[in-house]
């Protein structure tokens, strides 16, 4: 090895080491629940390839949720714009304040005749335990977990260790993907680019 | 030897890198508040409150008054959002009382959030105090890194500009100890 690519070599290492501090911005901000927060340190922002694109039909699925025994993503159709939010796992920082950000942004929601499923590859009991710290959540909260990201594997959002991306698609009243979002699962995304996709395909409900 | 300094190099990269990422502790009484530069409100209303005369950027210390009491926020944290009604019946017990109105002002910093995101959190809530994005932590790291909410009172105005009197975490007091330490505050200056 010669010297310039021992110095290379030497400073992106001491680079890598040194932003590890950085992701403590990241965890969760709430007091108590952060106790509770596994942070797993910085991980691959995207670990996963897309399997669908804006334009395709949405794959199908139904799957378990809190609240109702399953929710089936064709039951919106010709009523409502469905936003996913695939987030990586239960416990794990960001996640655990992504959800409640979105739990005051109903309006938003109801503003663009759009529902908000929340998705991820945990089971029932343990979404129960996790959704718990956060408040009664108004949007349904569903669980990826058998087959093991089955839904998540479908739109290309599993990640090789199991967990999902971070990953938001809306999905029209006719059932087509509109906006796709994968983002890094270090930092939670953007509030206004979701909003301003959804105020783009609105079609207000003829009455 | 080469091979020595580099290793030096890397030394001191690590060396240099806490202080980049994290540039402040947790603020405590008798401290200044420090690296606290914002974006003047566009409403003119709320600058009016603050007593800024203009746009631009502006340093807490430079609001009008005796007392300021800062609220470090997000919109995405729980315990924010439960605090939000408490923290708004704070300010109209500020703004009804003769001895502090004009005296203490209200701000909230919103850590990692964007001004869209404050804004939601401003008319969900309907708060009437100015609230600031803090979107790239700037703010949070130069106060080591609070946990939300956490609120300060400091001094403003000619003496004293900008010390800390006192620092909490996490759930608001009952309105009337707040009230009374603001007052007592007031008094012994």
């Amino acid at each position: 090895m010669n010297d310039s690519k021992l110095l290379m070599g030497a400073l992106v290492c001491a680079a890598m080491l040194s932003v590890a501090p950085l992701h403590g911005q990241c965890l969760a901000q709430e007091q108590t629940i952060k106790t509770l927060i596994y942070d797993p340190g910085q991980l691959k922002p995207v670990d996963s390839q897309l399997r669908v694109k804006v334009g395709d039909p949405a794959p199908p699925f139904s799957l378990p949720s809190l609240a109702d025994k399953t929710i089936s993503l064709a039951q919106y159709r010709g009523t409502h714009n469905v936003v996913i939010s695939f987030v990586p796992a239960a416990w794990t920082p960001v996640c655990s304040d992504q959800w409640p950000g979105y739990n005051i942004t109903k309006d938003i929601f109801e503003q663009y005749d759009a529902v908000l499923l929340g998705i991820t590859v945990d089971n029932l009991p343990t979404l129960f335990a996790w959704t718990r710290q956060m408040g009664d959540l108004w949007f349904p909260v569903l669980s990826d977990f058998w087959p093991h990201g089955k839904v998540a594997q479908r739109f290309g959002v599993l990640r090789t260790d199991g967990t999902a991306e971070r990953g938001l698609f809306i999905i029209d009243k006719a059932g087509i993907i509109r906006y796709i979002s994968v983002s890094d699962i270090n930092r939670r995304p953007n509030l206004k680019d979701m909003v301003e996709a959804l105020k783009a395909i609105h079609q207000p409900r003829k009455n | 030897m080469k091979t020595l300094c580099l290793w030096w190099m890397v030394a001191l990269v690590m060396l240099a890198a806490p202080g980049m990422a994290s540039e402040g502790k947790v603020p405590a009484t008798g401290d200044l508040l420090v690296g606290m530069r914002m974006d003047s409100p566009e409403d003119p209303d709320k600058r009016a409150y603050l007593g800024l005369e203009d746009r631009g950027n502006f340093d807490p210390t430079d609001i009008t008054g005796r007392l300021l009491v800062i609220e470090i926020f997000s919109m995405y944290c729980p315990h924010c959002q439960r605090e939000a009604p408490v923290v708004n019946r704070l300010y109209q017990a500020i703004e009804a009382s003769k001895a502090l109105r004009g005296q203490v002002k209200m701000i909230g910093i919103g850590v990692g959030n964007s001004t869209y995101e404050v804004d939601h959190f401003r008319k969900h809530y309907k708060i009437e105090f100015p609230l600031f994005p803090d979107e790239d932590f700037v703010i949070h790291k130069s106060l080591g890194e609070v946990r939300t909410p956490f609120f300060i009172i400091s001094t403003i105005g000619s003496d004293n500009k900008g010390k800390i009197l006192w620092t909490g975490a996490g759930n608001m007091e009952p309105l009337e100890t707040f009230m009374d330490r603001l007052n007592g505050f007031l008094k012994k200056r």
